[in-house]
């Protein structure tokens, strides 16, 4: 694959007309694999006009990595259709369940962190990446609560889990920081103990204080705590592309443009000791 | 691990009556109120995810009877789909279920055609306007899987169609056609005879046998086809 610059955004509705009339305000968008999944409409046919002009990356919310469920078969041959026909950089979601017998809750939901969870969660990625033909990355997420049965700090967790699956990590630095305070551990160790050879892209997102914790709405701007994290992370991990998630009270596009170059310029100057080839 | 993920599914389910004791105390605040992320977020974002497909029903009901039957949907149907965008498929049979007005029915019907239509797979049309004169008593015709033919008691296209100034629904009979322009639905009233000879045609019949049963005028049959054809309604013969 050709390479390209490192500034992304997530791709939603109200800015189609924009990244179509100004492709070049970015250098790669990320989409939501399942709002492009069974729809031969507008979403379709925008992102296949997009994907003319910039690099995708996918990334689903309902691959269920984490559920006692089998596999939904449907939905990886769904999954595999779209990527065969956008061909994007990265296919990923999160490393989470969202919901079992069937049911699905919509949500990403939080993880027993222990060895039986490693295991089942190892041989399911396998089974995904088999299906796909390909590697994904899984992404850490927020959460507000934490299991009795957690045997594992969280940054354990995700090394083990990515190294024993063989597949990549998608680091989402907000996550990290939301997590940090909600959980109380220090972000800064947990970063120190990311596998940087899986990281294969950075999000980032604003988040909203609830008093007791810190709640990951991504209806604002990163905050200055994240842009630290965000720096030290380049530093220690490296250039990966990055973008700016804005799902609620979205602004307009060129808002969001400003806190993807915010981020960029937050890079210039950084070590990025271990530059990652795309 | 199936055990955690059971009680956490239960308890969301039972929100706020389940014991939360297979999760840690946190460090601070309370417990319940962090689980209420969870409990709290399906019918938010199933709500709105409703109001995507349904955007003219929660107007003629009100919030407070759209909230109650919507709330009650997405709680007694839970999601099954890995995809939001199905949630709204069986909200016209929940709500004959629940005995609403006929009407109500009527119009999630009709929005939820408008939402399949939407999302439908278009086929490349092979079809000019040169080829009308290739097309014979016995040509039958292939339909978009975007085009939907609906009839009702009520006004609901033209209700539908002013969606976005103080709709009223009224009790009228209406035929209507739904398709798609390019990316856009566009939704016509047509008269009862235009709407019957559109059924046969897709139903099957061969011109022929569609205007035995339902006479037209040569120029209302040029009209319709012409336009069946520059709208890409029908993509092949
Ligand atoms: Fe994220």
């Amino acid at each position: 694959m050709k390479s390209f610059g490192h500034k992304g955004v997530g791709l939603r509705p109200p800015h189609y007309k924009d990244i179509l009339s100004n492709p070049s305000s970015v250098d790669w968008c990320e989409v939501i694999s399942e709002n492009y999944m069974d729809t031969g409409g507008r979403p379709l046919s925008t992102l296949l006009k997009v994907r003319e002009m910039l690099p995708i990356a996918l990334h689903g919310v309902s691959l269920n990595i984490g559920s006692s469920d089998v596999l939904n078969r449907d939905y990886l041959k769904n999954l595999k259709l779209l990527v065969e026909g956008i061909e994007p950089f990265i296919v990923s979601d999160h490393l989470c369940w969202t919901g079992i017998e069937k049911r699905n809750w919509h949500d990403l939901l939080p993880l027993p962190m222990n060895e039986s969870t490693v295991d089942s969660l190892v041989s399911r990625i396998d089974q995904v990446q088999e299906t796909l033909g390909r590697r994904i990355a899984l992404e850490n997420i927020s959460t507000y609560v934490r299991f009795q049965s957690d045997e594992l700090d969280e940054a354990d967790f995700i090394r083990l889990v990515v190294e024993r699956a063989d597949c990549d990590l998608l680091l989402d630095v907000n996550n990290v920081f939301v997590n940090s305070v909600n959980h109380n551990f220090d972000p800064y160790e947990y970063l120190k103990k990311m596998p940087a050879d899986r990281v294969v892209q950075y999000h980032l997102a604003g988040h909203t204080d609830k008093g007791d914790f810190l709640f990951d709405t991504h209806d604002a701007e990163v905050s200055d705590p994240v842009w630290d994290l965000f720096q030290f992370t380049w530093n220690k991990i490296g250039a990966r592309p990055f973008l700016i998630e804005w799902d609620d009270k979205i602004p307009e596009f060129e808002r969001l443009v400003q806190e993807v170059e915010k981020a960029n310029e937050m890079t210039k100057g950084l070590r990025a000791e271990k530059e990652y080839a795309i | 691990m199936r055990s955690d993920l059971n009680y956490f599914d239960h308890a969301i389910s039972n929100f706020p009556d389940d014991a939360l004791d297979f999760l840690r105390p946190p460090h601070r605040g309370d417990l319940k109120e962090k689980f209420s992320i969870y409990a709290n977020g399906y019918p938010l974002r199933t709500q709105t995810a409703m109001e995507e497909v349904f955007e003219l029903l929660p107007k003629l009901l009100g919030e407070k009877e759209w909230h109650h039957l919507g709330g009650a949907y997405v709680r007694l149907r839970p999601s099954t789909s890995y995809s939001l965008n199905h949630i709204g498929e069986s909200f016209p049979e929940f709500l004959s279920q629940m005995e609403v007005a006929h009407r109500w029915i009527v119009v999630a019907n009709f929005e939820l055609k408008i939402w399949h239509s939407f999302h439908a797979y278009q086929k490349e049309s092979t079809l000019r306007s040169d080829d009308l004169a290739h097309i014979d008593m016995g040509t039958r015709f292939l339909f978009q899987d975007s085009m939907f033919l609906f009839e009702s008691k009520w006004n609901a296209a033209e209700t539908w169609k002013g969606r976005n100034s103080r709709p009223v629904l009224k009790n009228r009979k209406e035929y209507s056609l739904i398709f798609r322009d390019r990316d856009a639905v566009i939704v016509e009233i047509v008269e009862k005879n235009s709407f019957e000879f559109l059924t046969l045609l897709k139903t099957g019949f061969t011109l022929g046998e569609a205007l035995d049963k339902n006479v037209m005028t040569a120029e209302n049959l040029s009209k319709t086809l012409h336009h069946l054809i520059s709208k890409e309604i029908i993509y092949g013969i």
